[in-house]
């Protein structure tokens, strides 16, 4: 009996944690972090990178911003921001 | 449909599910209370349900604690934004303001789900007699 009521929180835990984390996974994907190297304008979509991530409300006008690391695209710029970061909600009533 | 209507129904329906949840956790200690009275003078025994009466107790207590965290959050929040900020702008807020009160959610049906379990397990199989 104290094992299945184990399992059972064991599971709602790892499901309310999954349900946290859900709205990171998009920039998990960008893994902007590790990936600093310049896109050229003819090489819009990154391969790392998958497409369906890549169009996220993106100026495709690339243009190089200098920083102290080094040259990144306005892309790269917008998606390190992480832009969608933030909630609108309030809450379950 | 836009966003909102997605958010709104989202309210509505999490709304309904905390006051079924509350009166069902209610109903549930009702039910053991009605099980556990004493008989031929002998002083009541939890007996066989005990963690039935635990879990609904712990479904009333996550729905304190869901209201009571949802409201300081979101009153600091306000409080802070507003001396920041002048009306009328739009702005997001920081996700992990929700992530207690979506837990105390989740956590206080999962407790009501248990204990109904347990309530059931233990009359219809008759362990409690």
């Amino acid at each position: 009996m104290k094992k299945k009521l184990f399992m059972v929180a064991t599971i709602i835990v790892v499901l309310f944690i999954n349900a946290c984390t859900l709205q990171n996974r998009e920039a998990c994907y960008v893994n902007e972090k590790h990936n600093r190297q310049p896109v050229s304008q003819t090489h819009l979509y990154n391969s790392q990178v998958p497409v369906k991530n890549q169009d996220l409300n993106i100026n495709r006008q690339n243009s190089t911003v200098p920083t102290s690391t080094g040259v990144h695209t306005e892309k790269y710029q917008m998606l390190y921001q992480n832009p969608n970061s933030g909630t609108e909600s309030t809450g379950p009533r | 449909m836009r966003l909102e209507d997605a958010r709104n129904a989202y309210y509505d329906y999490s709304g309904k599910l905390s006051n079924i949840n509350r009166q069902l956790a209610l109903s549930g200690i009702a039910i053991v209370w009605f099980f556990i009275q004493p008989k031929n003078n002998v002083d009541f025994n939890f007996g066989a349900f005990k963690w039935a009466f635990i879990f609904f107790s712990a479904a009333l207590f996550l729905d304190l604690v869901h209201y009571a965290i949802a409201t300081a959050s979101w009153g600091i929040y306000h409080r802070f934004k507003e001396t920041r900020i002048k009306p009328g702008i739009e702005f997001k807020a920081p996700k992990y303001i929700n992530w207690i009160p979506i837990g105390a959610l989740m956590f206080k049906v999962a407790c009501t789900v248990i204990g109904y379990y347990l309530l059931i397990h233990n009359t219809v199989l008759g362990n409690a007699f």
